[in-house]
């Protein structure tokens, strides 16, 4: 026997149900707090960003066309409400050319374990470093790497051309790696000593 | 080709997106260019850090009632609602958009929901003694029985449940067909007792037993054929009831008082909700997510005092789209679910049977189902006092109202372009009252309340049109009056109305009894005296009715907002009521009781 689908939820919710709409949230949490999340880097913000990520879903339920899959609406909701809200913030991620001349994160780690990339510290400093970015590039950094969506439908969230999100997500990893450079060189060492 | 512009071919062909008219260019400037090849292997490294770092992460385990919490404070402050409002940024395009979107997953995160908050806490009683703050002696209130220890039985109830002793609830009978709105069920199961932890003021008389011959042996008698529509006789011009006369009057409306309630079935890690009183008034049933599949729910007993919980058959339900209603025998559960590729009410038997009365034979269903996602063939079980069910169908392009009578017959009673919702049976189940939202031959919206013939299927307007959007309904035990909860939430021209209001079965006398309400439930007591519902962000509240010329009296039982779906369920003496509650902090609805001061006598 199957879940109620996402589309009856809604109707429940549009008629008045809000424990539909709570099992929307409850079906979801995940997806739309791991996107505040990575898109913040901090637990208190993301949990902030996710609510109002909620309201405005709640918001706007009426407009959700139910001849199509809730979720890629639900999604792109999610993510224009997050970056709206992140260009409305105060400014607080480092300018490019700072960015540029920022120090690189340096991890602790001296040695080169067998699941270097996997290690819990490289993976702090990464989360850091996209946290730090420009909202203009951490969005659709954290929207292709986190839910795998193409330039395409990138382009679609943040409605502007595929052109622009191309030359932002390679200016973003441009800055990752100058972030990451001693990060990536002991990668790569590592890499190469693999050949 | 230089290796500037290599450099962002070697990103976008990393992310698999670079053009196939592109990669011949990329291919061959790598073969010739060391410092590019280098680029190649950086640029897939960051990639693998990214992809292992920038990975989905468990919200809070209370993140669902915190948006919950926060979406009524919000409502509370702003009226926020579901409505069209300005949303610029994020309407263009969306019908559009991402047909392909894949997602690496979209699994439930269903254990995430239940974790790790105040087990021992939550079972501890709230409040020693029910505390009514009303600072005006005018508007006292005669009894305000201490809800210490759950409910004490009669003295003179030679049953176990008899046994006086704190910790058990009150034998009760079913006070409601339908936990949502509460209607008088029509079922009396026995009992006796009086409120728990009453002192010397309580006036409260034992009562003899009043036992329902329910056996729970029985075969329910509802047989599950395919349906069969036998649509209702023509034309449905007839009325039965007069229209609106008068004008609408103004009674009362402040909250006096505030009563203190007590938990009874809370747990940590799993969702109580809908309690009822047994058949026999000697155990409290209810729905629990405890042994039960993924986002759905057990049923389980109790005794009265929340303890000794048992798991009651096999039922294996979800509790959605109006579904999770238990019968007036308590011995069968309306549910609803998605089956056969659309949607259908069933009737889980406590013995493990399983009808489906609304099963479709034609594929009609499915077929509707797979053009329109939001078709609904049939949700929103209602069970007359009878045992007939009713519910809602959209198989006529919009929300209408159907009816299985106890061979198993589905009956069309409404079938009009406007929307019905929220259908209460009438006392003797000669009648549903049901809210209808509708558009007038110039456009405009008209929500008013209808009551049609469960009979012939004869319809007429039990209101005029009122300013709202939520008009939600339930009789009075013996049929003279209907209570509605009144809300609005979509903007709209024109006066708007909320709050609990009363209306007479013939539409005569549209009265506010206060200003308060504007939610989804509303429940009379089984003495008529009082009703319970809820505001537009869930909070409790009963009201005392008062006899004419004098005020209401309004006693709030939950302060915080809760937009879960609470049901109520009344003790027989009207004095106490069960309901389920999501309290603030806690991670999981549970059942919860309050003790009320007692009904004035008839006059």
């Amino acid at each position: 026997m199957d879940r109620l689908p996402d589309e009856m939820l809604v109707k429940s919710c549009l008629q008045g149900d809000m424990g539909s709409f709570g099992e929307l949230v409850r079906r979801y949490q995940k997806q739309v707090y791991s996107l505040a999340y990575r898109l913040t880097n901090d637990a208190e913000e993301a949990m902030d960003l996710s609510q109002e990520v909620f309201l405005k879903i709640y918001q706007v339920l009426e407009r959700y066309d139910d001849s199509r899959p809730f979720f890629p609406w639900m999604y792109k909701v999610a993510s224009n409400v997050c970056y709206s809200l992140l260009r409305k913030r105060p400014q607080e991620s480092v300018p490019l050319e700072k960015v540029i001349e920022f120090t690189p994160l340096i991890p602790k780690i001296e040695s080169q374990p067998e699941d270097y990339y996997e290690s819990r510290e490289i993976q702090q400093l990464v989360q850091r470093a996209i946290a730090e970015l420009p909202e203009k590039y951490r969005v659709p950094l954290v929207l292709r790497f986190l839910e795998d969506l193409t330039y395409q439908q990138i382009a679609e969230v943040m409605e502007l051309p595929v052109s622009t999100i191309e030359t932002r997500l390679y200016r973003g990893k441009a800055l990752l790696q100058k972030r990451l450079s001693i990060v990536m060189e002991k990668g790569v060492r590592r890499e190469l000593s693999r050949c | 080709m230089n290796c500037q512009d290599v450099r962002q071919n070697i990103f976008t062909y990393l992310d698999g997106q670079l053009a196939a008219s592109h990669e011949q260019g990329l291919y061959t400037h790598l073969s010739g260019c060391g410092g590019c090849q280098t680029e190649m292997v950086r640029g897939r490294n960051l990639n693998r850090l990214l992809e292992i770092s920038c990975t989905q992460v468990e919200p809070p385990v209370d993140f669902t009632q915190r948006v919950m919490l926060r979406l009524a404070a919000a409502q509370a402050e702003t009226g926020l609602a579901v409505a069209p409002a300005p949303a610029a940024s994020i309407e263009p395009g969306l019908k559009e958009l991402l047909k392909s979107f894949k997602l690496r997953t979209r699994s439930l995160a269903a254990a995430c929901c239940l974790a790790l908050v105040l087990a021992a806490a939550a079972l501890a009683p709230v409040g020693q003694r029910a505390v009514v703050l009303n600072p005006d002696p005018s508007h006292k209130i005669e009894n305000t029985p201490p809800v210490t220890s759950p409910l004490v039985p009669a003295a003179k109830d030679p049953s176990p449940a008899g046994v006086a002793g704190p910790g058990t609830v009150s034998p009760a009978k079913p006070a409601s067909p339908d936990p949502r709105s509460g209607g008088p069920a029509g079922e009396h199961p026995p009992s006796a007792g009086k409120v728990p932890g009453q002192d010397s003021e309580s006036v409260i008389t034992a009562v003899s037993p009043q036992p329902k011959d329910a056996d729970p042996t029985q075969e329910p008698p509802l047989p599950s054929p395919p349906e069969v529509n036998h649509p209702a006789a023509e034309p449905k011009t007839a009325p039965e009831l007069p229209g609106i006369t008068g004008p609408i009057t103004i009674a009362s409306g402040e909250v006096l008082g505030r009563l203190e309630i007590a938990p009874l079935i809370v747990e940590e890690r799993a969702a109580n909700i809908r309690p009822v009183w047994s058949a026999d008034g000697k155990e409290i049933y209810y729905l629990s997510e405890r042994q039960a599949g993924d986002g759905r729910f057990a049923a389980w007993k109790a005794t009265l005092d929340g303890k000794n919980r048992q798991q009651l058959g096999q039922i294996d339900i979800p509790v959605a789209a109006g579904g999770g209603v238990w019968s007036p025998e308590r011995d069968r559960l309306a549910f609803v679910e998605e089956k056969d590729g659309y949607l259908q009410v069933q009737i889980a038997g406590l013995q493990g049977q399983l009808f489906s009365p609304t099963r479709d034979a034609s594929g009609i269903a499915a077929q509707r189902r797979e053009a329109n996602p939001s078709d609904y063939w049939a949700y929103w079980p209602v069970w007359s006092g009878a045992g007939e069910l009713a519910y809602l169908t959209t198989r006529h392009d919009s929300g209408d109202l159907m009816v299985i009578d106890a061979n198993g017959n589905t009956i069309a009673l409404t079938s009009t372009p406007g929307n019905d919702l929220h259908p209460a049976w009438s006392p003797d189940g000669s009648k549903l009252v049901f809210y209808r939202s509708e558009r007038d031959s110039a456009g405009k919206r008209v929500d008013r309340l209808y009551v049609v013939s469960r009979q012939n299927g004869e319809e007429v307007p039990l209101t005029q049109p009122i300013g709202a959007d939520s008009l939600v309904p339930a009789w009075s035990p013996d049929g003279k009056r209907v209570a509605i909860n009144i809300g609005f939430t979509e903007p709209q021209p024109g006066p708007r109305h909320r709050g609990l209001w009363l209306v007479n079965a013939d539409g005569t006398g549209l009265v506010q009894v206060t200003r308060e309400g504007g939610g989804r439930l509303v429940s009379w007591s089984p003495d008529g005296k009082k009703i319970a519902f809820t505001d537009a962000i869930g909070r409790l509240y009963v009201v005392i009715l008062a006899e004419q010329g004098l005020k209401h009296q309004v006693l709030q039982i939950t302060t915080t907002a809760d937009m879960g779906n609470m049901s109520v369920t009344w003790s027989w003496d009207s004095q106490q009521i069960l309901f389920d509650w999501l309290e603030s902090g806690k991670t999981s609805r549970g059942i919860y009781y309050t003790n009320l001061p007692r009904s004035r006598p008839n006059p």
